[in-house]
């Protein structure tokens, strides 16, 4: 392996050990969230 | 719902409700798809006329029904031509051979719509007399007499007139819905009035809109995963006895359905042909 392999190597390592790396949960997408509902109001048209 | 539905949620958000009025629902609809984020966190309850306004006047419409992701109805919204118990007739078959009165709010409205729609294809003899702004005035219109009926929902009817209804003071002709509502086993739908493919799909555009009322839907660009989370959660509050029973004391009436089956209705909805969208718009001018 030449030097440049390694330093892929720990890279991509270093990468999928960074918390920033792994997919946001959906749970820790809405904790503390507030959701928003948009109501229309008024009469309908059609 | 908002009280509710983040109970539910992974991560419990909170949820607060915004009104957005104009263009019955058409600005609501519009500021969804093209100006909230799209990451689930902003949600919408739109007007369930929306999906065949898209077909029928597109004018001002920036938005896709059939791409929104739809979440869940709380309830559908059943519509009935609803006469009193001595007029002339109390079916369509009768409504054929004679004149029965009733009230509108106007040509937009299902008040016109439903009797135009009857008579043009049915050859029933409603006659549509305008000029009221309310539904609550429609009724006492027919109460004193001075029209036979009125289209409109059958929950203004269950909660400020069960009574005369369950003594026959009322009677409902016909009921919009792609299914029967619980409540009336007996009333005919305007569906089954179909007597060809052409007619039904027609009719199932006209009916299409119940499904959609009283639903909860997203953004198109919300995340899938996002989306799945609020179908279990809107699932498990319409499903959970303590949901139930806020609703029952507050006589919210819950009657669900799920996210796909309305985005399956929504999808039909617009895709109704050209021929035939052209036919309906055609009857309701008149």
């Amino acid at each position: 392996m030449n030097r440049s392999a390694v330093f892929l190597s720990c890279f991509l390592v270093a990468c999928a050990g960074a918390p920033g790396a792994q997919a946001q949960t959906v749970e820790d997408f809405y904790r503390g969230k507030t959701l928003r509902i948009i109501a229309s109001t008024g009469a309908a048209s059609t | 719902m908002a009280e509710f539905i983040g109970n539910y949620m992974p991560g419990k958000p909170n949820a607060i409700v915004q009104n957005m009025p104009g263009g019955g629902g058409v600005r609501a609809a519009n500021y969804l798809t093209n100006v909230a984020p799209q990451d689930g966190v902003y949600l919408g309850v739109v007007h369930e006329t929306l999906a065949s306004e898209q077909v029928l006047k597109p004018e001002g419409i920036m938005f896709d029904m059939s791409k929104m992701k739809w979440i869940g109805v709380m309830s559908m919204i059943t519509s009935t031509l609803t006469v009193r118990g001595d007029a002339p007739a109390t079916t369509i078959e009768g409504a054929k051979q004679k004149e029965v009165i009733v009230a509108s709010t106007g040509r937009g409205s299902i008040t016109h719509q439903l009797p135009t729609l009857l008579n043009a294809m049915y050859g029933t003899k409603f006659k549509i007399v305008g000029g009221y702004q309310a539904m609550g005035e429609m009724t006492l219109a027919m109460e004193r007499g001075e029209v036979h009926g009125r289209a409109g929902s059958l929950v203004g009817w269950t909660q400020t007139r069960a009574k005369e209804l369950a003594d026959g003071k009322f009677v409902h002709v016909v009921q919009v819905n792609l299914h029967k509502d619980p409540t009336l086993p007996n009333v005919q739908l305007l569906v089954d009035l179909a007597r060809n493919d052409r007619e039904r799909q027609m009719l199932e555009f006209m009916s299409s809109s119940a499904l959609m009322g009283r639903s909860l839907l997203a953004p198109p660009g919300t995340p899938d995963d996002r989306v799945a989370a609020l179908r279990a959660a809107f699932q498990a509050m319409v499903n959970d006895p303590v949901f139930l029973d806020v609703a029952k004391k507050r006589q919210h009436d819950i009657i669900p359905a799920t996210g796909e089956e309305v985005a399956a209705a929504a999808a039909k909805t617009v895709l109704l042909p050209k021929d035939l969208s052209a036919e309906l718009t055609k009857i309701f001018d008149q």
